[in-house]
């Protein structure tokens, strides 16, 4: 129990080097023992894994700045006069690289990994909130805030500013807002859908001329399939806020099937749950559910739908009881 | 520990690092002022982090950073009351989460550009080979093995570069407000520079 609180913390960043490439079983059970040792070590341990993922984050530069840059260090016996000239021609294409990435320093990319929604403030005072798996790049220039949603889905929370309109481009779709609430979600077969949350937006499709807009409400649905805007709908509050509910880290499970709502979890967590029984997959549920908690979800089905779950290193399995007691 | 488990463990690590590790600077600087002598901070962070980690469910704090400083609280309450430093209640005017409204605001959940631009120079001025070695696994996102092919050195050699350039940014990153490393405080660098002079 001599352990000092330094100590513990260099333990914790050599276990956390050790798990980031990957464990043998022995090192595993070293492990669980250096755990077991002191009620501090499992605290360190996550702290440094917690400082140690958040480090992911900085690759919003990285885009924008070094990743497309060759690493600076190299061991120095490799140099020969040949690389030497490579590498002089490399250093001043990294000053140009250097003079772009400058001019384009309004310029941000951020994704989400999977289980992640990040809210995003904007230097405007407008707000970006991201999905699970999505991805934008924001690029605010002084007559205009352009926001290009690459995947997934993200909700718009939009400060209005006459002078600088705010644009989002998604696939095929392009969104002007005006002082707005709106989410915009891409789909997996080249559809983009948008749903009205507040105010108002003008909608259209690239090829196609903003004075030829389609100008849409709060409450409305509109989607996009190859270039053709759908006509909109008009969804209640409610729906609203089902459709908004991820959020919050929710799914809206009320009258969706479980395979349904199995997949939308999926989505969220590297821990996947897996229906075994087709019958099971087409119950229906109500309600409302975390989505960041797969093996809570997985049991409350499990207790509703007398069915059984099966935990595996990297997956939940549901299945009918029966199966179980065979 | 099993391969589960570390799927468990990257989850909480979101969390961690996402509410918990962004107020850590505050709580330090907080703590420096209102914990009698004697009181290992460290530890009693450690053990937070331990109590944070063991809770079966995050999902339903509403505010973690309120959470997190009433965890510390009642560690160092306990701590005080066993160590028989101070009578159960002198201490309540101890940290108080009164001090003030600040503490109490939830974090944000996403930081703005200044955290992500602290995050990247924690990376960046690290010494090299670490610095390449860092960009390389959390902006390109490869492997340490990969990394190790690439820069020609042995596997092993990456892993300590790992931990030891964790090691510094752990330190640095979550070091008190009031007492940030000397490169961050130039005019406390200036000061020694000249005390060493006379």
């Amino acid at each position: 129990m001599s352990d000092t609180a330094d100590a513990v913390d260099t333990a914790a960043t050599e276990w956390v080097s050790r798990i980031d490439r990957g464990l043998n079983s022995e090192e595993r059970a070293t492990l669980d023992d250096w755990l077991a040792l002191n009620v501090r070590h499992r605290g360190a341990l996550m702290r440094a894994q917690a400082v140690w993922q958040g480090l992911d984050r900085a690759e919003v530069f990285g885009i924008a700045d070094s990743v497309r840059r060759p690493p600076t260090w190299e061991p120095i016996r490799r140099l020969s006069t040949k690389r030497n000239a490579a590498m002089a021609a490399t250093a001043v294409v990294l000053i140009v690289a250097g003079i772009v990435a400058t001019l384009n320093l309004g310029r941000i990319y951020v994704n989400t990994a999977v289980g992640e929604i990040r809210q995003l403030p904007l230097t405007d005072g407008s707000r970006v909130t991201l999905d699970t798996q999505s991805k934008i790049a924001v690029e605010f220039t002084p007559s205009g805030r352009i926001v290009r949603l690459e995947s997934g889905r993200a909700l718009f929370e939009v400060v209005r500013d006459p002078k600088r309109p705010f644009l989002v481009r998604a696939g095929n779709m392009r969104v002007r807002a005006v002082g707005t609430g709106f989410m915009v979600r891409r789909q997996s077969g080249g559809e983009v859908e948008l749903i009205v949350t507040k105010g108002v937006v003008d909608v259209w499709s690239d090829g196609n001329t903003p004075q030829n807009a389609m100008r849409l409400g709060a409450g409305s649905l509109t989607s996009l399939i190859g270039r053709r805007l759908n006509s909109p709908k008009t969804l209640s509050v409610a729906e609203i806020e089902r459709a908004t509910a991820w959020k919050s880290g929710l799914i809206d499970v009320d009258g969706r099937t479980l395979g349904e709502t199995v997949d939308e979890m999926n989505r969220y967590n590297v821990r996947h749950i897996e229906v075994l029984d087709a019958h099971l997959a087409q119950q229906i549920l109500a309600g409302q559910v975390s989505s960041s908690d797969p093996a809570a979800f997985a049991e409350a089905a499990a207790a509703m739908f007398d069915a059984h779950v099966r935990a595996e290193s990297d997956r939940l399995i549901l299945e009918p009881s029966a199966v179980h007691q065979k | 520990m099993s391969n589960n488990m570390t799927a468990e463990m990257i989850e909480r690590g979101r969390w961690l690092a996402r509410h918990i590790v962004p107020c850590e600077p505050q709580l330090r600087g907080w703590l420096r002022r209102m914990v009698p002598p004697g009181l290992e901070i460290d530890d009693v962070i450690q053990e937070a982090y331990t109590i944070l980690s063991s809770l079966a469910d995050v999902s339903q704090i509403d505010n973690p950073k309120a959470y997190f400083y009433q965890v510390i609280r009642s560690l160092i309450a306990g701590q005080l009351r066993q160590a028989n430093v101070i009578a159960g209640s002198a201490f309540d005017n101890t940290p108080s989460l009164q001090e003030s409204e600040e503490v109490l605001t939830p974090e944000r959940i996403v930081s703005g550009r200044e955290e992500l631009q602290r995050l990247y120079q924690a990376i960046t001025q690290l010494p090299e080979p670490r610095r390449t070695i860092f960009i390389m696994r959390k902006i390109n996102h490869l492997p340490q093995k990969v990394i190790a092919e690439r820069l020609r050195i042995s596997e092993n050699t990456v892993e300590n570069h790992v931990a030891r350039g964790l090691r510094s940014i752990l330190s640095h990153f979550t070091s008190d407000e009031g007492s940030a490393p000397e490169e961050q405080r130039p005019l406390a660098a200036m000061r020694k520079a000249r005390s060493h002079r006379e």
